[in-house]
């Protein structure tokens, strides 16, 4: 029997040798039992692809429901892009109308709504990267910058669907500033992913802050653990938000 | 540039599957357009191709060199489009040439019925515990052996991963049994 599964595993493995391939074969047309078992683990290997396949097609689903959301956007700016001004302005008013929102919302809610309150530890990072004079006229082959003029005027959803487009320039820093756009718009999963991605990319300039805001992403999401782990290897690296990693390790006790 | 990508590719970094999907997206719609109308689908097709992509490459079986990336895609597609156009015979069937190249054949699993003894293994396989999921998904679907198992999730001896792996199949099998009998 042992010798079987032996037999099956190194099937699987693909390293059958060819004396065991002849066995593999012959066993196959005369064992039932070793059929079955067979057909049994080759059924399994299908279910395990399937359900990948099944993960796999959510998440590009979701990938092209932001692409046909910034498509959209794209097409209000290719209407107005000979003079983008309007269009600013627009998008200032929004900002004004989403801040002063969130704002009264936070006020409201924010006792109930994280009942830790580690969203006070929460601030999304400045834009660092691309200074923005204010009253720049910004031209529309701009992508970048009209990104992080989105996002420093807090208007995530733009700054999201930009980001997304200008991901394939391969800009590490742009996974960072993708991750904080997507806590602001309370994706927390899809948050971590951003500075995991970044973390494991060649990009030096926001190691620590990728991790701290990794470890916010959990904490605010419920996901004590992981928040900890997070936190703890923080500490261990550096000494960024030395104050705060300390406070919120404590509260974890 | 499509070299470091497939290399991030082949570590399994979803982030290089999404900068592929949406590089080639764009090109890929144009040119299913010619054979097919309905974009819905063809968005559909393109999400198996890159699936199958992403497939091959972290199971190493795919050597491109740069810049054959986008035939690799645009080939696969094609395939895909016209055998599920073929399955579908209410859709209008545009005859093709045979310039698709070999091993494309693989592709067919994605067009095939579900054997519903598979769908019950996979309501199975969620009803075990996470270190059974854990080993049988890195043997059977990362294709890893089993003395890679071992270094991987750090059991003493191959034999210690084989045995769990045995107990791991029995249970889920017993619990297939089980929802076998409920039906």
């Amino acid at each position: 029997m042992s010798n079987h599964s032996e037999l099956i595993d190194k099937y699987f493995e693909g390293q059958l040798t060819e004396k065991e391939r002849i066995i593999f074969d012959e066993m196959m047309a005369s064992d039932q039992h070793f059929r079955e078992s067979v057909d049994f683990q080759i059924k399994t290997k299908k279910a395990f692809q399937n359900q990948e396949r099944k993960s796999l097609k959510s998440l590009l689903g979701q990938i092209e429901e932001d692409i046909l959301e910034s498509e959209k956007d794209v097409k209000i700016k290719k209407i107005k892009s000979r003079n983008l001004w309007p269009f600013l302005i627009a998008a200032v008013l929004i900002s004004v109308i989403a801040i002063t929102f969130f704002v009264k919302r936070n006020i409201v809610s924010s006792e109930n709504e994280y009942p830790q309150d580690f969203y006070a530890y929460y601030e999304a990072y400045p834009n660092v990267v691309k200074p923005i004079t204010r009253g720049e006229v910004i031209n529309p082959d701009e992508l970048e910058k009209a990104a992080f003029m989105a996002y420093e005027s807090q208007d995530f959803k733009l700054a999201d669907s930009l980001f997304s487009i200008l991901l394939d320039q391969q800009k590490e820093y742009l996974l960072f500033y993708k991750g904080i756009t997507k806590i602001e718009l309370e994706q927390y999963d899809s948050a971590t992913t951003y500075f995991e991605n970044y973390i494991y990319s060649d990009g030096m300039q926001f190691r620590d802050q990728a991790k701290w805001y990794m470890a916010l992403s959990y904490l605010v999401k419920g996901d004590s653990i992981k928040g900890k782990e997070e936190l703890i290897k923080l500490r261990k690296s550096s000494g960024y938000k030395m104050e705060e990693v300390e406070q919120l390790l404590l509260r974890l006790k | 540039m499509d070299n470091n990508l497939l290399e991030r590719l082949s570590f399994g970094d979803t982030t290089a599957l999404e900068e592929i999907y949406r590089k080639y997206r764009e090109p890929f719609i144009q040119f299913a357009s010619k054979y097919h109308a309905d974009k819905n689908q063809i968005c559909d097709i393109y999400q198996d191709v890159i699936i199958a992509l992403f497939e091959k490459v972290k199971k190493k079986k795919l050597q491109l060199t740069t810049g054959s990336l986008k035939t690799y895609i645009f080939s696969m597609g094609k395939f895909m489009l016209f055998s599920r156009l073929k399955k579908n015979a209410n859709t209008e069937f545009i005859a093709y040439d045979n310039d698709y190249f070999e091993g494309l054949a693989d592709y067919h699993d994605f067009l095939d019925e579900k054997d519903p003894q598979v769908i019950l293994i996979e309501n199975g396989i969620a009803s075990l515990g996470k270190k059974c999921q854990e080993l049988l998904r890195l043997f059977y679907y990362e294709e890893k052996k089993l003395s890679e198992i071992q270094e991987i999730l750090n059991y003493n001896h191959t034999d210690v991963v084989k045995s769990q792996k045995s107990r791991c199949l029995k249970s889920l099998r017993s619990s297939i049994e089980l929802n076998q009998d409920k039906i």
